[in-house]
């Protein structure tokens, strides 16, 4: 037992003599994400709608007309806060869409004020780049539906008007379009009021970004063990045999070196956290509601991921080929968990994976501490994720010292 | 020339020597190949649940379900089920039509009468309430207009068959599709592939950088004593090469195997060639970075840095530089953004 403990010492005073670099990695990762948070949040929250959607529009030439619909168009709210359209040539608006300066190209036809007052309605071509992406296809659900709320008004417009026409009282049409388009717009023009929002979550109340803040934080964890691979470095064999001599095995060693990398982990938490605390008084907030409880949950996240990275350089057996691993497959699980990309853009066949990967569990395992109650499955979770990943690292170790 | 093609190759075979390195070399390819097969998986589109008793609201959820489009609605036998379902992440948010949705809507009632459910992880309920309310002015659209003409009068029936006319001849305002140089733009999914190319680049660029890292212990443990001068940078740069080469070849295969490298002799010479001159600068670079940080825990404890910037910053998943103009100018600073604007 004493053997063990000084065994664990021992490991401690390796980790902490990589701490302060792995501090230095933590703090230099930590500004460029403030940086990235930053700016994300001027465009989000900021005045200017500019650097959102950029779309490029081609008027025909010559229709003051359409020119005036579309600035018009491009000046509702709505419209402005998702589209900064710009006016382009053809061949300009197509180089732009090639080069990723447009994500969409709007085509107005000839003539498209008097298409739509005389009901022949040339459509507008929405050019999209090759392989449209994600954003593409949001653009195009929102105007199908759109074109789907429009489309109720006009149809009911043209039928009184040809039923004006075909009766008799052509002298109605103007009082029954101005009626219909009281009436159409009076449900069309506020959609957001008929919606009652409410949020639901397993983990208790928390907002869209806290739990994208607790993504990076265990894509931090997991991707943390790349700087901290100077901790795993190889021993001879012969060392391993005089440790086992002295009574410290492949699982004693492995639990030393799980708890000096946990240890590590917590600490780098911590010093972010108070570094937060200090510089932002809402953090401070967060980070004083933690409870007790949340606080050893959040060790014991720490000390899964440590598991998991220490697994896989005792398998891997060198370092180089332990960093690629942890690369891909950090990249990989938090992938399929909706740790990168929301779960909204995954594939279900992915979700589905993802989520009995660790990555999903510890996502689950920090919301709870940070953001709600932690619970006795939580430990559960996080103690069987550690344990399965001590043992893997024990028959590393025991294969390959 | 020799000694450089003998360094080459004896760093080469000094990385596939390890088993680990080769196995883990191999997998790749493998790992994402059943990724990408996995994610082009036909699977219906973005689930969003639906609960509702009978009325309009019911009508609605119906319509919804058979709506084509990326959004994939379905009905839950409770408003619990949905709550769960959105709670879980088994749907991206849930819709609760009242049974009175019909009769609110003539007396101008209908303020905050459909519950909306979202998670914290939902990002597109925005875009579905658009959908949503379009599909319910589908349905209740032509009865504000019998409701209308019953006031004024006329022939309900007539107007009515003259609403479904121009509803259904394609006289209506409307948008067309088109995929820049493909012609009409059918599909349409929100579902992301996995960025085989661009984590490869990534993973390219860490190769390099583990590599130098790698190889300043090596100089530490006396591996570049016998080499002095100009001499020890040339093998300094071919031991790197020697990693980002190997890292690279996976990086192609996996490229080939899922379908994402470019089609064609042509494509297949540009992805050689456009692998060749970034593998070559990412060793450059991690030699470069070797000199300014002399020691390999220093150059360890940047990897977070040139990672997470590369993921962020380069267009792996999104390209953020067309939203947030910034960004695009600090992606410059990493080199996977320059290989992945040769595919754009």
């Amino acid at each position: 037992m004493m053997a063990a403990f000084t065994y664990f010492k021992m490991e401690m005073k390796r980790a902490c003599r990589i701490f302060p670099v792995f501090m230095a990695g933590a703090i230099v990762l930590a500004a460029l994400l403030g940086t990235i948070a930053l700016l994300a949040g001027k465009v989000l929250y900021g005045e200017q709608a500019a650097g959102r959607v950029q779309t490029g529009v081609i008027l025909p030439e010559k229709d003051g007309a359409a020119r005036q619909a579309v600035a018009m168009l491009g000046s509702m709210d709505s419209v402005k806060s998702i589209c900064d359209f710009q006016y382009v040539g053809e061949e300009e608006g197509r180089r732009m869409l090639r080069e990723g300066e447009l994500s969409a190209l709007l085509i107005v036809p000839e003539d498209f004020i008097q298409s739509i007052m005389d009901g022949s309605n040339h459509p507008v071509t929405v050019i999209l780049p090759e392989n449209p992406g994600i954003e593409a296809g949001i653009f195009r659900e929102l105007t199908e539906a759109g074109t789907r709320t429009l489309k109720s008004a006009q149809a009911a417009i043209y039928a009184v008007d040809a039923w004006c026409i075909q009766s008799g009282n052509r002298d109605q049409i103007p009082k029954a379009e101005a009626d219909l388009n009281r009436i159409y717009l009076k449900y069309a023009l506020d959609r957001e009021a008929y919606f009652k929002t409410r949020m639901v979550s397993v983990s208790g109340n928390m907002t869209a970004a806290e739990h994208f803040f607790v993504c990076f934080l265990v894509l931090f964890l997991v991707l943390g063990g790349i700087p901290v691979s100077g901790f795993f470095r190889k021993e001879p064999r012969v060392f391993y045999k005089k440790l086992k001599l002295i009574g410290i095995g492949e699982g004693c060693s492995s639990a030393a070196a799980i708890l000096a990398v946990s240890c590590m982990y917590t600490g780098v938490l911590a010093v972010l956290g108070g570094m937060g605390a200090l510089l932002w008084p809402s953090v401070k907030t967060a980070v004083m509601e933690i409870s007790v409880p949340g606080l050893a949950g959040i060790f014991l996240t720490a000390m899964a991921a440590a598991a998991m990275i220490t697994a896989v350089y005792e398998l891997c057996g060198s370092r180089l080929a332990g960093m690629m691993v942890i690369f891909w497959g950090s990249i990989v699980m938090m992938f399929c968990s909706g740790g990168i990309l929301p779960s909204a853009f995954l594939p279900e066949a992915i979700k589905k994976i993802g989520a009995v990967l660790p990555g999903a569990y510890m996502i689950d395992a920090l919301e709870k501490a940070l953001f709600s109650r932690w619970s006795l499955t939580e430990t559960g979770r996080m103690a069987g994720i550690a344990v399965f990943f001590w043992g893997a690292a024990a028959l590393g170790r025991r294969s390959h010292g | 020339m020799g000694d450089s093609v003998i360094w080459f190759l004896l760093s080469c075979k000094r990385q596939v020597k390890r088993m680990s390195f080769l196995v883990v070399l191999f997998c790749i390819p493998l790992l994402l190949f059943a990724v990408a097969a996995l994610s082009r998986k036909e699977d219906g589109g973005l689930r969003i649940a639906l609960y509702g008793e009978e009325g309009l609201g019911l009508e609605a959820a119906e319509a919804l379900i058979r709506l084509p489009g990326a959004c994939s609605f379905y009905l839950c036998e409770s408003e619990e089920e949905v709550k769960q379902d959105v709670a879980t992440g088994r749907a991206e948010c849930g819709y609760l039509f009242p049974n009175d949705l019909r009769e609110r809507l003539e007396q101008d009632e209908f303020r905050r009468s459909i519950q909306l459910y979202f998670s914290p992880a939902t990002v597109l309920s925005s875009m579905s309430e658009e959908v949503v309310f379009s599909v319910i002015m589908e349905i209740y659209g032509p009865e504000l207009l019998e409701r209308y003409s019953r006031e004024q009068g006329w022939d309900q029936a007539a107007v009515e068959a003259l609403y479904q006319k121009y509803s259904a001849d394609g006289s209506t305002f409307s948008f067309r599709y088109e995929e820049d140089g493909k012609g009409t733009w059918e599909e349409n999914r929100l579902t992301a592939a996995f960025p085989v190319r661009g984590i490869g680049a990534v993973f390219v660029f860490m190769t390099g950088i583990f590599a130098a890292a790698a190889l300043a212990e090596d100089e530490k443990k006396g591996l570049f004593l016998r080499v002095s001068g100009a001499r020890k940078y040339w093998y300094f740069f071919l031991g790197i090469l020697a990693a980002v080469f190997l890292g690279a070849a996976a990086v192609l295969i996996s490229l080939f195997l899922t379908g994402e490298a470019a089609r064609g002799a042509a494509g297949f010479w540009k992805e050689i060639a456009a692998m060749a001159v970034y593998g070559t600068g990412v060793a450059l670079f991690s030699c470069l970075l070797k000199q300014a940080a002399r020691r390999g825990e220093v150059i360890v404890s940047l990897t977070p840095f040139f990672l997470i910037g590369s993921l962020a910053l380069c267009p792996v998943f999104i390209d953020a530089g067309r939203w947030i103009p910034g960004l695009r100018t600090a992606g410059r600073l990493f080199l996977p953004w320059y290989y992945l604007r040769l595919f754009r």
